[in-house]
């Protein structure tokens, strides 16, 4: 008894002299707490484009040190003249700390300065640790939003928790309806699938995901873009392209839009 | 899908069907003889969705253990909502290898989303450990996600786009009160009957089931599917509530 008693608060000693904390991993927010706070922070503003041009989406960058900060900045590097803004598909930094927070802006800054273009991000399961949401609001944003993109809808969606929730689907069963552009995609974090036996997390119901698939192909939904099981898979199921981006700096997919049509490509 | 295959897939269901409702009329009229010991169960579900809202299925099982060891199951799930049959599943197992608690066996399952055309259809080889107090199963989950809306009804159909492999389990525990007047099971897992969860689904279910008269028993099940998994929020996706009966035929 006496040595479970020792055994215990060595470990609680060590944890709190490492500074680690468990119930950090429990203490993220929910949907519908950043679907309202959102409410109350600015939108995106629509980008006046004209097809064809380029974007870029990137996924888990899972920024926490200088060094994953300039591996985000890198991909300066890799834009184009024709890329007109950048995706990132969640999973921005590892623990949700606001230090992490800035250090990736900062970056994505830096990434996106010569060529003068916007970026746009949604939170991950990371993004949301220890209290992540307080410092993704303050210094990224709305974690739901939508905007036009000449041609093309873009639509964040926050599936951070593993699930929309009832206000996030309402909204975006009223955006995917209200549309006028000739394209739509939606970027986010969880990806439906399974690549792995040992995927632990995805979207979290398959019900839910099956009616979500429902209403992108009813409302004509080009690519539904995700990251998180740092794998490029690509599904094609009904007309739509369901394709999940590995890891940045592993891969990066650039997705042109015509007047007609998109069309993806992988670059390593 | 070709016509064969909606026939085919149309036979299936029928012989399903007919069978479950058929064969425990044949064994309810032996239930003297020692080769079999089974019985019925029904209930009505009540499915609390985050995002989708409430639902109301009806689900009937049956369950049969013959000669001791061979233990086969089947069972259909029928929502109001659409209204429709949204899932059935068949499975056989191998229990009590030489008296060591220890089976194996294979389920399959059609998890069948009526309102969006599409299902999930499985098939699940496991383990199984069950002794008087615990029991555990470990398999594969083998899932097809269906989106070809003429072949969502037929449990074995798996040409589809996307198939996937996930790591099955469960483990939980039975005790007994009262002379067995009241029995609590606990478990989580990745599944159910019903249902074939992803490897990070931690799934909670408890059921209370009381003898109210031999061969008569009530349960009321709670099942509560947290979004994401380990290290996500504990908020809530899927809470189920289930109340039935079984009887022993």
């Amino acid at each position: 008894m006496m040595r479970a008693v020792l055994a215990a608060a060595l470990g609680a000693v060590l944890m709190l002299g490492c500074s680690l904390d468990p119930f950090g991993f429990l203490a993220s927010s929910d949907v519908d707490e950043r679907f309202n706070d959102g409410l109350s922070l600015p939108a995106p503003t629509n980008l006046s484009l004209t097809p064809p041009y380029s974007f870029v989406v990137i996924a888990d960058t899972h920024v926490h040190d200088a060094e994953s900060a300039a591996r985000v900045a890198s991909l300066s590097l890799k834009l184009i003249a024709a890329d007109e803004f950048v995706l990132a598909a969640g999973d921005l930094v590892q623990n949700g700390l606001r230090s992490d927070v800035i250090l990736f802006t900062n970056a994505m800054r830096e990434a996106t300065a010569a060529l003068g273009i916007p970026w746009f991000a949604v939170p991950g399961n990371h993004d949301l640790y220890f209290g992540g949401w307080t410092n993704f609001r303050e210094h990224i944003g709305r974690s739901i939003y939508s905007f036009s993109a000449g041609a093309l809808r873009v639509i964040a969606m926050d599936s951070a928790n593993g699930t929309l929730g009832k206000k996030q689907y309402d909204w975006l069963s009223q955006t995917l309806a209200s549309r006028s552009e000739a394209h739509c995609i939606v970027f986010t974090h969880f990806q439906f699938f399974s690549p792995a036996i040992t995927e632990t997390q995805q979207y979290t119901d398959i019900e839910e995901a099956a009616y979500l698939m429902y209403l992108f192909e009813t409302r004509s939904v080009s690519y539904v873009l995700s990251g998180h099981s740092h794998a490029d898979v690509h599904h094609m199921i009904n007309g739509v392209s369901y394709l999940t981006v590995a890891n940045h700096p592993a891969s990066i997919v650039r997705m042109t839009v015509t007047a007609t049509n998109m069309t993806h490509v992988v670059l390593h | 899908m070709s016509r064969f295959g909606v026939r085919f897939s149309r036979a299936c269901i029928t012989l399903c069907i007919a069978g479950f409702f058929t064969v425990p009329c044949f064994g309810a009229t032996n239930t003297n003889v020692s080769w079999i010991s089974h019985d019925m169960e029904a209930y009505a579900a009540l499915d609390v969705n985050r995002m989708l809202g409430v639902s109301f299925d009806t689900r009937v099982l049956y369950r049969a253990l013959l000669w001791d060891h061979v233990r086969a199951s089947a069972g259909i799930s029928f929502t109001w909502m659409s209204p429709s049959l949204d899932g059935y599943f068949l499975s056989v197992r191998y229990e009590n290898i030489l008296d060591t608690g220890l089976g194996a066996g294979v389920s399959f399952i059609a998890d069948i989303f009526p309102a969006s055309l599409k299902a999930v259809h499985g098939i699940i080889p496991s383990l199984s450990w069950r002794m008087q107090f615990f029991f555990a199963e470990f398999g594969v989950a083998l899932r097809s996600f269906t989106a070809d809306s003429a072949a969502i009804w037929n449990i074995f159909h798996y040409a589809s786009p996307v198939f996937e492999t996930l790591f099955h389990y469960q483990i939980g525990c039975t005790f007994a009160f009262f002379n067995e007047f009241w029995t609590l099971t606990a478990s989580f897992g990745n599944f159910d009957e019903f249902y074939i969860g992803n490897f990070g689904t931690i799934m909670l279910r408890m059921r209370n089931e009381f003898l109210v008269s031999a061969p008569w028993r009530v349960f009321a099940d709670v099942t509560i599917r947290p979004s994401g998994s380990l290290a996500l929020a504990g908020t809530y996706a899927v809470i189920f509530i289930c109340i039935g009966g079984r009887v022993t035929l």
